[in-house]
């Protein structure tokens, strides 16, 4: 029944999940299966707070400084927070826990609720208000942070009895978590009726523990603390002056249960409850700041210990999990792409790097790029022609660009007159033939192209010969020329009266935003016809 | 010298015939008093955790609830914004007495949050929003303003810089009040001082006094003599002036010319905060009698000595202030300054 039953076999990772013995599944997979899982998370809920502000003076009365607050949000933190991960990361969040009282927690049960996590709360009797966690900011750089404990003591006896709220549940629950922050909601009579209900539905029981409880705590399925908490834990039974391995075996025996000790940047150590203990170090990764991490992994193991993960692979997921979370700066959560990315590494690396090139592309280009729509209405309104051409991908670029123009791109309308260079095979190993290579466009630039006219030039270095000659030519017949390139550009930036220059140095990665910057002068520009060109436009029709 | 003493328990037992507006800038002042616990887990700052927590009125609003508790019935109008601390701000001058003709608007309640571990004052959080109001919000303080000043005798101004002072709402004041005949006095923020035309009454610290004096004097000598600044802000601004200087009293500076120095009776102050507004409202309280500028100033200077002598912001009531007059008869009286 327990999960890290055959664990030394795990050890040696072979890896037997319940979703298909002796069958290695990787902890990918885990991130898809982890949706769907169905968990009931309660303990202490809190607001965690954000004030951000500046510091311009000192207080006139104490030379003390004033922080002008600019900005303030506030976030369900704690148990709430597990339930929120949870349901980020595509599994179904019950949360057993308290709110309504002042309009904040009221807000606070709403937000919850938006996110679909199903929430038994309950109106106090008394005046209630959760407790609170400050985070104060001055210009990002954090100053301090306050605490707030609740209104009142003990209020779990408040709610409805736990057995009650799962009574009529429809999904099937597999784990339940408790967040234990000695807030007060979590007390003896809590963790006993989490301990019939696991008993009776044979659930797994997680406990983000607190070390001043450990006197409460039965056995569960997995304890998890930080390194401070075990220490603390460890000095409550007479060893102070532990290591945190010392700790943490020690701790694991008198729990009966498997432990887990998040080390911060140190990543985390797994002490199943037999066997020795296994290190987990952290990913590197640029620390923003570690607030909601702990959630995050509390999440992130229920969920992949509900899908049948092993404890291992759990622990290893939850890690990277928690060097996401600590690579954002506040509280943030962990999303199931974000995981995902982290297993497929060069994927994601190639994915991000086409899409910081299109970044650059914002900052850089925007004025060349709404100048060729311009120039390109301009000759259409004087019923002119636009010519491409290119080699090779860049050929495929100039025939993409006519094709939306003479076909239809958005909107149903007429062709606009526009002609590829690049196109006609039989032509172009003709002219090479018999003129040479460099001539392939001026040929057709001279045949063709009149004053007046644009031509659209593709060519990733700038440098391609027959290009440039058809750019010159182009030029001379007095036709407007537009090159697309890009960060050396060559010749172009002399040759092109408007020049898109994609700040990369990496030909498929300028070749992607070529096809993004042709996709918007059409689009734009489609939309500017339609509206001031008599184009006869027809219903769409599918 | 017994003479001002008997006159000035006459004054206090009579405050209670007085009726004050005051118009400025409210506030709430609120105190978070923490324990230091320790270095938060996921940053190396420090951790406070909140014992205690209180709120107090500030600007104005500490204005209006020292005239109340003066035993001067007090009306008070400015803005507050639509959140808790307002609910706040008016169920402490419900409790202080006053009459609070609040308008709601859109930016957030102006709050002063200062947080202590022990007795250390760690810092301060202010949030407020200080743009000037809407049109439609101003006709709304307009006509509130209108309202009140009708059944007062006096009429306050306490200006934090909280952009609801403007030029054109003071006109309309000013305005206004001469119409009914009635006296302002105003303690405010240096640059804003400008906007006014026709007060009675300023009661500037010694660094406003300068400033304020640098501002309407701009090529004159900031290092003069401060009987010389009161004197020479009391010309110009063609208004009687209070020039307060900690712990070395006050000055007094008439538009008769007449100007003369009253020794502060505290030598030890606790805590200063908020006497500035003790000295307002007693002399608001004062001169709503029809009493001279000299008395209203002598029973201010005592009103001062009680409030310094308490820790926080304190507010003196009537019977306090009487006692300390029927004590101590040797209070210093103003000496004449050529």
């Amino acid at each position: 029944m327990r999960y890290w039953q055959g664990y030394n076999e795990i050890i040696l990772l072979v890896v037997a999940t319940s979703l298909g013995a002796g069958k290695e599944m990787l902890p990918s997979e885990f991130v898809n299966h982890c949706k769907g899982q169905c968990i009931l998370v309660t303990g202490d809920t809190h607001i965690d707070r954000e004030i951000y502000g500046e510091v311009h003076r000192l207080a006139p009365e104490s030379p003390v400084p004033i922080l002008q607050i600019s900005s303030k949000r506030y976030i369900p933190g704690g148990a709430a927070n597990v339930a929120r991960n949870i349901s980020l990361l595509g599994g179904t969040a019950l949360l057993y826990g308290f709110f309504e009282g002042d309009d904040t927690s009221h807000e606070i049960l709403q937000t919850l609720q938006q996110d679909g996590i199903q929430v038994m709360s309950s109106p106090p009797s008394a005046p209630f208000r959760l407790p609170e966690r400050r985070r104060i900011f001055a210009a990002n750089h954090q100053l301090i942070q306050i605490l707030q404990r609740p209104s009142i003591d003990n209020y779990a006896d408040c709610l409805p009895s736990l057995s009650e709220f799962v009574a009529n549940l429809q999904t099937p629950l597999k784990t339940v978590v408790v967040y234990d922050q000695g807030y007060g909601f979590v007390t003896q009579s809590l963790l006993a009726s989490v301990e019939a209900l696991a008993k009776e539905r044979q659930l797994t029981v997680i406990i983000d523990a607190n070390p001043e409880h450990l006197a409460w705590y039965p056995q569960a399925n997995l304890y998890t603390f930080n390194a401070k908490e075990i220490l603390t834990a460890a000095a409550r039974f007479g060893k102070s002056d532990s290591s945190l391995e010392e700790a943490g075996l020690m701790i694991r025996d008198q729990l009966h249960s498997d432990v887990i000790v998040t080390q911060g940047d140190e990543g985390m150590t797994l002490f199943p409850a037999l066997g020795p203990s296994v290190r987990i170090p952290a990913d590197p990764v640029l620390l923003a700041d570690r607030a909601g991490a702990g959630e995050s992994v509390t999440a992130v193991l229920a969920l992949s210990l509900s899908a049948g993960a092993s404890l291992k692979e759990a622990a290893v997921l939850a890690n990277k999990a928690a060097a996401i979370v600590v690579s954002k700066p506040g509280i943030d959560y962990v999303r199931p792409e974000e995981l995902l990315n982290l297993f497929y590494p060069q994927i994601s690396r190639l994915l991000l790097e086409s899409v910081a090139v299109k970044q650059r592309l914002i900052s850089e280009q925007l004025p060349s790029i709404e100048n060729v729509v311009t120039a390109i209405i301009q000759i259409y309104r004087n019923n002119k022609t636009v010519y491409a051409f290119g080699n090779g991908g860049s050929a495929a670029d100039a025939n993409h660009f006519i094709t939306e123009l003479v076909g239809r791109f958005l909107i149903e309308r007429k062709g606009l007159p526009a002609f590829s260079f690049s196109t006609n095979e039989i032509l172009m190993t003709s002219i090479a033939n018999d003129f040479g290579y460099e001539n392939t466009f001026t040929r057709q630039v001279d045949t063709f192209v009149k004053e007046g006219d644009l031509v659209v030039a593709f060519s990733t270095s700038g440098k391609s010969e027959n290009v440039l000659r058809a750019l010159q030519l182009s030029r001379e017949k007095g036709a407007t020329t537009v090159g697309f390139t890009g960060f050396s550009a060559g010749s172009f930036p002399g040759i092109c009266d408007i020049c898109i220059r994609v700040p990369s140095e990496n030909a498929p990665r300028i070749q992607e935003s070529h096809l993004a910057v042709v996709h918007i002068i059409c689009e734009l520009l489609e939309k500017e016809l339609a509206r001031s060109l008599p184009l006869k436009l027809k219903e769409h029709r599918e | 010298m017994e003479l001002i003493a008997d006159r000035s328990v006459e004054l206090i037992q009579h405050f209670s015939h007085a009726n004050v507006l005051v118009i400025g800038d409210v506030m709430l002042d609120c105190y978070l008093r923490c324990r230091a616990i320790g270095i938060a887990d996921e940053a190396p700052v420090p951790l406070l955790e909140i014992a205690e927590q209180s709120n107090t009125l500030g600007g104005a609003a500490n204005v209006a609830r020292n005239l109340a508790r003066l035993g001067v019935p007090t009306q008070l109008v400015g803005v507050v914004g639509n959140d808790i601390y307002a609910t706040e701000v008016t169920s402490l001058l419900k409790e202080s007495g006053v009459k609070f003709c609040s308008l709601p608007t859109n930016r957030p309640t102006t709050r002063k949050t200062r947080v202590l571990a022990g007795e250390h004052y760690y810092l301060r959080l202010d949030e407020e929003q200080s743009l000037g109001l809407s049109p439609d919000e101003n006709n709304s303080l307009e006509v509130l303003i209108k309202n009140q000043m009708q059944k007062a005798k006096l009429v306050v101004i306490s200006d934090y810089d909280k952009g609801l002072l403007s030029s054109a709402l003071a006109q309309f004041i000013e305005k206004l009040a001469r119409q009914l005949n009635l006296r302002v006095l105003a303690d405010l923020k240096p640059p804003n001082a400008l906007h006014w035309k026709d007060l009675d009454l300023i009661t500037p610290n010694l660094t406003e006094a300068r400033l304020l004096h640098s501002l309407v004097q701009p090529c004159n000598d900031l290092y003069r003599e401060d009987a010389k600044i009161a004197r020479s802000l009391s010309e110009i601004l063609r208004c009687d002036v209070v020039l307060k200087m900690d712990r070395q009293g006050m000055i007094i500076a008439t538009t008769s010319g007449n100007i003369s120095q009253l020794e502060a009776i505290c030598h030890s102050p606790r805590d200063t905060t908020g006497a500035g507004d003790t000295v307002l409202s007693t002399l608001a309280a004062t001169l709503a009698q029809g009493a001279s500028l000299e008395e209203a100033a002598w029973l201010a200077n005592v009103a001062a000595s009680i409030s310094v002598s308490q820790k926080g912001t304190y507010a003196v009531s009537a019977k306090e202030l009487v006692e300390a007059v029927i004590r101590s008869p040797g209070f210093p009286h103003p000496i004449k300054l050529t």
